[in-house]
């Protein structure tokens, strides 16, 4: 189904609210500017798998810059967007040391991790990721849409689960869950 | 049922990135409910584990718009 056309505004406001609201700004996004974000890294002998990696590493950043009331407002989303991707590319490519900065280049230049950082990071979200995966896929499921942004109510509906408040007590123990391993792992058990 | 506070607004709270107005209004549900003050604390320990949990849940989503 073709999403409905949205404005900057709009998007903004989708994204703000998290959970299903936030998900329709990413969906509009992820398929009506597709081919904005993608030719440009394509033109340059680019792949679409490269392309869709490129999204994955700079979409939070990409939100968070967006979101932030204490800079300037981002002008034109897309194009915002489309220079995102296309720098992200470039850098997995020619590696931070060897690229060169021209300007206008690296737009989340203050929220975007170095090549040292990503390597930090990876480290990390495999620590992160060993810790989720014991967690188990009902834990894992509530867990994601919470950290997404939605609501109790959302995530009833979305699973199909009893009552908000049932899904809020599995929350909490999932919570709890998530804590016990990950003092379990750093051996800080109480 | 208390009112919800959503996970957005827990992280920013933990970040230091609310207003003083919304931490005081945090802080006072927090002294009415225990419960919810424990779940604000066990955020504060849980906050990598959670915002890798939404970066994967928007990846998957990328996935599944990309068939």
């Amino acid at each position: 189904m073709q999403p409905p056309d949205l404005t900057d505004e709009k998007i903004i406001q989708l994204l703000h609210a998290g959970g299903k609201e936030r998900d329709n700004a990413w969906a509009f996004m992820f398929k009506t500017w597709r081919q904005a974000y993608s030719q440009p890294v394509l033109k340059r002998g680019g792949t679409q798998e490269e392309i869709d990696e490129a999204l994955c590493q700079i979409a939070l950043s990409f939100e968070k810059r967006v979101l932030a009331e204490d800079k300037e407002p981002v002008e034109n989303l897309c194009g915002y967007l489309v220079q995102c991707v296309l720098n992200a590319w470039r850098k997995r490519k020619t590696g931070d040391s060897t690229h060169q900065a021209s300007p206008g280049d690296s737009p989340l230049s203050d929220t975007e991790p170095s090549v040292e950082e990503r390597l930090i990071l990876r480290e990390q979200h495999a620590r992160v990721d060993e810790l989720l995966d014991k967690l188990g896929q009902p834990c894992q499921q509530i867990l994601t849409l919470w950290a997404s942004g939605y609501s109790m109510k959302e995530i009833t509906q979305t699973l199909q689960l009893e009552d908000e408040v049932a899904v809020r007590k599995k929350k909490y123990k999932c919570l709890q869950k998530l804590r016990a391993l990950y003092e379990d792992c750093s051996g800080t058990g109480n | 049922m208390r009112n919800e506070v959503s996970y957005q607004k827990i992280r920013a709270y933990l970040l230091g990135e609310l207003t003083p107005e919304q931490v005081k209004d945090v802080e006072d549900l927090m002294t009415r409910d225990p419960e919810f003050a424990e779940e604000v604390e066990m955020h504060r320990k849980l906050l990598p584990a959670l915002d890798r949990l939404n970066e994967r849940g928007l990846h998957a989503n990328f996935q599944k718009w990309s068939k």
